[in-house]
């Protein structure tokens, strides 16, 4: 028992000592742990902490998605896909004959093409930017030594030519460059900036900050633009400029009530999808940056001022000198002879001597004043690129004859817009509405961050005056110049203008060179659409009661018809060959 | 031993000899399952701290991969509209009607004016 007891005892001792020897050499593995700890916690902390961030933490590559573009009713007109663009480092190409013969048929470039591109001594060369992501595939899967891909926005404008001046382009950089692509591109292209995002050791993204998306979604313009209207706008622009096979021309219909513009179109015209295939010309939007001599149709304005101030009534008389008057040395001529006209009947036969008797009795200041009042001389503001202001000079410039010839649309330079506008004026009862082409801007979830309200300017004349002009304007489509205008079922207001252009070689008028136009406004008392056409240097053709005045008509009962309205005469209508008085059952 | 049975203890008796020797085992044995018991409260602490951080992983793998699906889909959504685009152009839609369907424009008389829809009161944009 003893010896078993003193064999426990040395047993129990042995056991110590290795437990003691275990417990010192653990508790030295942990102080060394410990240490180590130290060194790297609080230590080397600053030091580490900026290496593991460098090491995880990247910029994470975001495409930022331009804001789309729509039409009053959503309908897209500008949007961007993703798309891949395609690169080189030449010098790390392995076979440049076989690598431009896979990348041909991929790229749809031709061979010789790819082949001096890859053969360039340049570190780094396009091969072709912005290619449709479906053929991305394939050249994935030929995993060529030396090209690579990377992934870019395109823009792709759908309705092709439809809108084109009023929308613009943007560059290869995704940035605008015309239109409203550039004028608000910092709500169409905003960037981001790559946001930080921490990979793994495969360089696989683990997550990434907050708020930052895969991709960055920008903010969508909502036009006042009807795609139906102006689609029915370029058309009949279209056919009118071939037709007359004139150098431009230029359509602009508005709300004349709201100043919002529906539809805006130009010739020659451009598809914004290959914008570089297309003369820097035609990018121009004739609507807003040129301006022009309106001719005739300046004379409402001349009208308006003078019945606002009462100097003459519509039934007042007007001797128009039987075709000619002789203006402190120049003599001005009628299209006809005219004898006795009614200040009505000078607009209706668009009498220059008339007007000039008219515009006489307005005096410089008073007449100057109207013509600003009318917006005239100012930028309307609308939010395009490059408006112009026109050129209207003070009366202090003006010339022995200038009233005269301001008062018949010469000396004054205005722009489509501005004239669109000073009609709209009259349409509405006097006010001088600003025009406007963004409805609202639509926040990237939807959100409404900038819904556009319709602004008075100011009140230019009086409603009893706008009234009076109507009337007269009414006639000018009835029995005067602008009969082409006339729509069945609907009262047309307008007036013509045919103006020679200025000749530079002479400093003269030009005898060929002509702006013919029509601007007017229907249903002539409850206006909903005012509408301008300008056929620029018509070679078929010069008046524009013949060339203009129809366009006006076609745009005006084709819209009018698509928005509904009713014609407010001869409602009564044939329903499958059988007359039927206003569609009964149907109200 | 019996006595011992009966009771319920947490540490297991090793031997409970009343000797000196089977007294020091038993102590032993009992400061080896209380170091064992301590580890593995450490340790389960320690999982308990990293867990969170493992699943913060790999829920971003997961919102990743869905980024990416939900960017594809963008895409094609966007692949459609333009596509959509196109085929309803009004200038494609009168080709087609003139040239293929022979269609030609309405006299007025066969226009026919329905009264206006009636709306519903949801503010449109």
């Amino acid at each position: 028992m003893r010896r078993e007891s003193a064999c426990s005892a040395i047993d129990s001792k042995a056991m110590r000592v290795r437990t003691l020897l275990l417990f010192l050499f653990l508790a030295s593995f942990l102080v060394l742990l410990l240490l180590r700890l130290f060194d790297l916690q609080i230590r080397q902390h600053k030091l580490l902490t900026a290496d593991a961030i460098r090491q995880q933490q990247r910029q994470i590559p975001v495409l930022p998605r331009r804001g789309s573009i729509c039409d009053r009713n959503g309908k897209e007109l500008a949007i961007s896909l993703r798309s891949y663009s395609f690169f080189a480092h030449p010098s790390f190409v392995q076979g440049i004959a076989r690598t431009s013969a896979k990348l041909s048929p991929i790229l749809d470039l031709s061979y010789d093409s790819i082949y001096r591109k890859l053969q360039s001594r340049k570190r780094f060369i396009w091969i072709k930017r912005k290619v449709d992501p479906e053929r991305t595939g394939d050249f994935l899967d030929l995993k060529l030594p030396g090209v690579f891909a990377v992934e870019e926005a395109k823009r792709y404008y759908p309705k092709q030519e439809l809108a084109s001046h009023v929308l613009g382009f943007v560059g290869l950089d995704d940035k605008g460059l015309e239109g409203l692509e550039f004028s608000y591109d910092s709500y169409l292209g905003r960037s981001p900036g790559p946001p930080l995002g921490y990979c793994d050791a495969l360089g696989r993204v683990a997550f990434r900050e907050a708020e930052a998306d895969m991709t960055f979604e920008n903010c969508d313009l909502i036009l006042t633009i009807d795609e139906v209207i102006q689609y029915f706008a370029e058309r009949a622009l279209e056919k009118a400029v071939a037709k007359s096979q004139a150098k431009a021309g230029t359509i602009i219909v508005m709300d004349p009530q709201t100043g919002q513009i529906l539809a805006m179109a130009d010739r020659p015209t451009f598809n914004p999808n290959q914008y570089r295939n297309h003369p820097p010309a035609f990018w121009r939007n004739r609507a807003i940056t040129d301006s022009y001599e309106p001719g005739s149709t300046f004379k409402v304005i001349m009208a308006a001022g003078v019945l606002e101030e009462g100097l003459l009534r519509p039934e007042d008389r007007i001797y128009c000198e039987m075709g000619g008057i002789s203006l402190k040395g120049f003599f001005i001529k009628d299209y006809k002879k005219y004898g006795w006209l009614t200040f009505s009947q000078v607009l209706e036969n668009s009498s220059n001597v008339g007007a000039i008797k008219a515009g006489t009795r307005l005096g410089k200041d008073r007449y100057f004043n109207y013509i600003r009042s009318f917006g005239f001389g100012a930028k309307t503001e609308i939010e395009l690129p490059g408006e112009a202001q026109g050129i209207l000079r003070e009366p202090k410039d003006w010339s022995a004859i200038s009233l005269g010839a301001i008062s018949m649309g010469q000396e004054v330079s205005v722009t489509p817009i501005q004239l669109l506008t000073a009609f709209c004026t009259i349409a509405n009862g006097g006010n001088l509405m600003r025009p406007y082409l963004i409805k609202g801007i639509r926040g990237p979830y939807g959100e409404i961050l900038r819904e556009t309200s319709p602004r008075i300017v100011h009140r230019t004349i009086s409603p009893a005056t706008a009234s009076t002009l109507t009337d007269i304007l009414e006639k000018v489509v009835e029995d005067g110049t602008g009969k082409n205008a006339a729509i069945p079922g609907y009262k047309v207001a307008g007036k013509t203008g045919t103006s020679q252009k200025l000749e530079r070689s002479t400093g003269g008028y030009s005898h060929h060179k002509v702006v013919a136009s029509f601007a007017g406004f229907v249903p002539a008392h409850a206006p909903r659409l005012a509408i301008l056409v300008t056929i620029d240097e018509p070679k078929v053709g010069s008046w524009g009661g013949a060339l203009a005045a129809p366009v006006f008509a076609e745009v005006a009962e084709e819209a009018l018809h698509y928005l509904g309205m009713r014609p407010s005469e001869g409602n009564a209508l044939a329903v499958g060959g059988k007359k039927v008085d206003a569609v009964a059952g149907l109200n | 031993m019996s006595q011992g049975a009966s009771r319920l203890e947490f540490f297991p008796r090793v031997q409970t000899v009343s000797t000196p020797a089977g007294r020091e085992k038993a102590r032993w044995a009992r400061e080896l399952w209380a170091i064992l018991l301590t580890t593995a409260i450490i340790l389960a602490g320690a999982l308990l701290y990293v867990w969170p951080h493992i699943q913060v992983i790999r829920m971003g793998y997961r919102v990743e991969r869905l980024n990416a699906e939900f960017s594809a889909l963008i895409q094609e959504e966007k692949q459609l509209t333009i596509r959509l685009g196109q085929l309803k152009s009004l200038g494609r839609i009168e080709e087609i009607a003139r040239g293929r369907l022979r269609m030609v424009d309405p006299e007025p008389s066969q226009i026919i004016f329905l009264p206006p829809e009636r709306k519903p009161k949801v503010q449109t944009f």
